[in-house]
């Protein structure tokens, strides 16, 4: 296994504990391991992908680390913190596909819905809350889609929804599940662009990502995974046909 | 009507009708976003069981009736997110065992079993002032949860970002459980334990078929549900008939002119 590097990444802030940084983390499902023994490094400010094949455990990694599914094993820090102490610095994305598109709300709402975990208590959102999630549909091209019911919008426009809900919670460190899974080509534009802006501003963007076409392309930093970390590392080191067959099988090579 | 409003049981009636139309209405809007439909079902069966205890006890029947469908609304949700058993599983189990129970403890009673028909079909004209009192304080403590409408909407829309931004999602699921369990006793006289869950489900269903957003929805169900109660009340007390079965049809009147209406 090639252990993540960080000691070759010269940056002002490299003192500052990495954004994430999982030790042993083992996830079972009845007996069967979803994910065993893995151990990962986040460097701070870049946009990383965690590939794999299907049933590698890529979502539950994710959730396993933001507190949503059980771990049997191991530790997670943010920042050096643990989730609970830094929750709030934390945007997630989920998959498209596991939200339920039929709720009666608008694409406002949704976003507003993020704000949620930093307002207090019995607090509402308020006109400033409204605000900045005007903004944040305005930045992903969807201001115009504010009022629209979610159930009418494109399954592009309804990721970008998301986006827009990630970007309005200002977080320094988000997940994203499978963001380009499906979506056009004016969507896929506007994610990579929302991407760039957010590494833009010093955060750092982990993306549950399918496509090895694209890899190279989006990202500077890649975790192979197959219930195992495989490889991880800046991108130039850990995207190899090496690490790819040994992630995918013997059929999966750098040219397909 | 109006020398009837100024009969202490008239005013009880319609105290307790509108009250709970309106509890009901506004937790049917999380039953029916959250497929909770048969919930309702089941706790329904667990009031009638609660009852039965209360009757063979000899005390206010809502004294027990409460905290027994409460556990039982609590042992539902507890199975339900400790087992990969579906909701409609555990459910049923609940819902027979509740049922079983309270035929048995009906059976042990001695005598006549008139007041226990009243329990099945509704009977709003015996509220009594504990029954009243229950619902008041229901009414009240709905009022302070109000604030957390929006939580509870969050968590219904999206339960895995919910749990995402870290809020409270497993104690709102025991928490609303064990509410809609309490209205659900407390509408047992309203509209009788067989048309409870139509009672908690249809207001909200006709207003998600004519409401855009969450807050709508909610807003307009719980006007129905309201409506429906006095319209329903005030029909039965004129047309001499069961009270619950006639607000019952009021709402599916409307459910309907709602299907029609509907745009899309």
């Amino acid at each position: 296994m090639i252990r993540p590097t960080t000691s070759d990444q010269f940056s002002p802030i490299s003192l500052r504990p990495a954004p994430l940084e999982v030790r042993d983390l083992t996830v079972a499902y009845r007996e069967k391991p979803v994910l065993w023994d893995v151990d990962l490094v986040i460097p701070e400010g870049q946009l990383c992908a965690i590939v794999g094949p299907n049933g590698a455990g890529k979502s539950t990694l994710l959730k396993a680390v933001l507190g949503m599914v059980p771990r049997a094993s191991g530790t997670v820090q943010f920042f050096g913190q643990p989730l609970q102490a830094v929750r709030r610095h934390i945007g997630y994305v989920p998959q498209r596909s596991s939200v339920d598109w039929d709720f009666p709300t608008n694409a406002l709402d949704v976003v507003l819905m993020g704000l949620y975990g930093r307002l207090g208590w019995f607090r509402r959102p308020g006109r400033a809350e409204r605000e900045e999630a005007m903004r944040a549909l305005e930045q992903v091209g969807l201001a115009a889609f504010a009022q629209r019911q979610i159930a009418q919008l494109s399954g592009g426009q309804q990721q970008r929804v998301f986006l827009a809900r990630a970007l309005a919670q200002n977080s320094d460190l988000y997940f994203m599940d499978e963001p380009f899974a499906g979506v056009d080509a004016v969507t896929e534009e506007a994610i990579l662009q929302v991407m760039h802006e957010l590494k833009g501003r010093g955060k750092t963007v982990v993306v549950v990502h399918h496509d090895l076409e694209t890899v190279r392309d989006y990202f500077d930093h890649l975790t192979l995974l197959n219930v195992q970390v495989i490889a991880s590392g800046p991108l130039e080191q850990t995207f190899t046909a090496e690490n790819l067959k040994a992630t995918y099988g013997e059929r999966m090579s750098l040219g397909r | 009507m109006l020398e009837a409003l100024q009969l202490p049981f008239i005013q009880r009636a319609l105290i307790a009708g509108v009250l709970v139309g309106a509890i009901a209405s506004y937790l049917g809007v999380f039953i029916v976003q959250r497929r909770l439909s048969f919930l309702g079902d089941g706790l329904a069966h667990a009031a009638f069981a609660g009852v039965a205890l209360g009757l063979l006890l000899g005390t206010q029947p809502v004294y027990v009736a409460v905290p027994f469908a409460v556990a039982v609304a609590l042992a539902i949700t507890w199975v339900r997110e400790r087992t990969s058993l579906g909701e409609d599983t555990t459910i049923g189990v609940f819902f027979a065992f509740s049922v079983a129970l309270g035929v048995l403890l009906m059976s042990m009673r001695q005598g006549y079993t008139a007041d226990a028909l009243s329990y099945i079909f509704g009977s709003i004209l015996t509220v009594t002032w504990p029954d009243l009192w229950a619902v008041v304080l229901l009414g009240v403590l709905m009022f302070l949860l109000l604030p957390l409408w929006g939580r509870w909407a969050y968590a219904t829309f999206e339960r895995e970002l919910a749990l995402a931004d870290r809020l409270p999602v497993l104690r709102q699921d025991y928490l609303l459980a064990a509410l809609i369990a309490v209205v659900t006793v407390m509408s047992v006289k309203v509209v009788g334990i067989v048309l409870i869950a139509a009672f908690l489900v249809i207001p909200a269903a006709t207003s998600r078929m004519l409401s855009p957003t969450f807050a709508r929805m909610t807003l307009w169900a719980v006007l129905i549900g309201v409506m429906t109660s006095l319209l329903g009340l005030f029909l039965s007390y004129y047309l001499d008939t069961p009270s619950g079965a006639t607000i019952v049809l009021i709402q599916v009147a409307l459910f309907l002119l709602a299907l029609l209406l509907r745009q899309k």
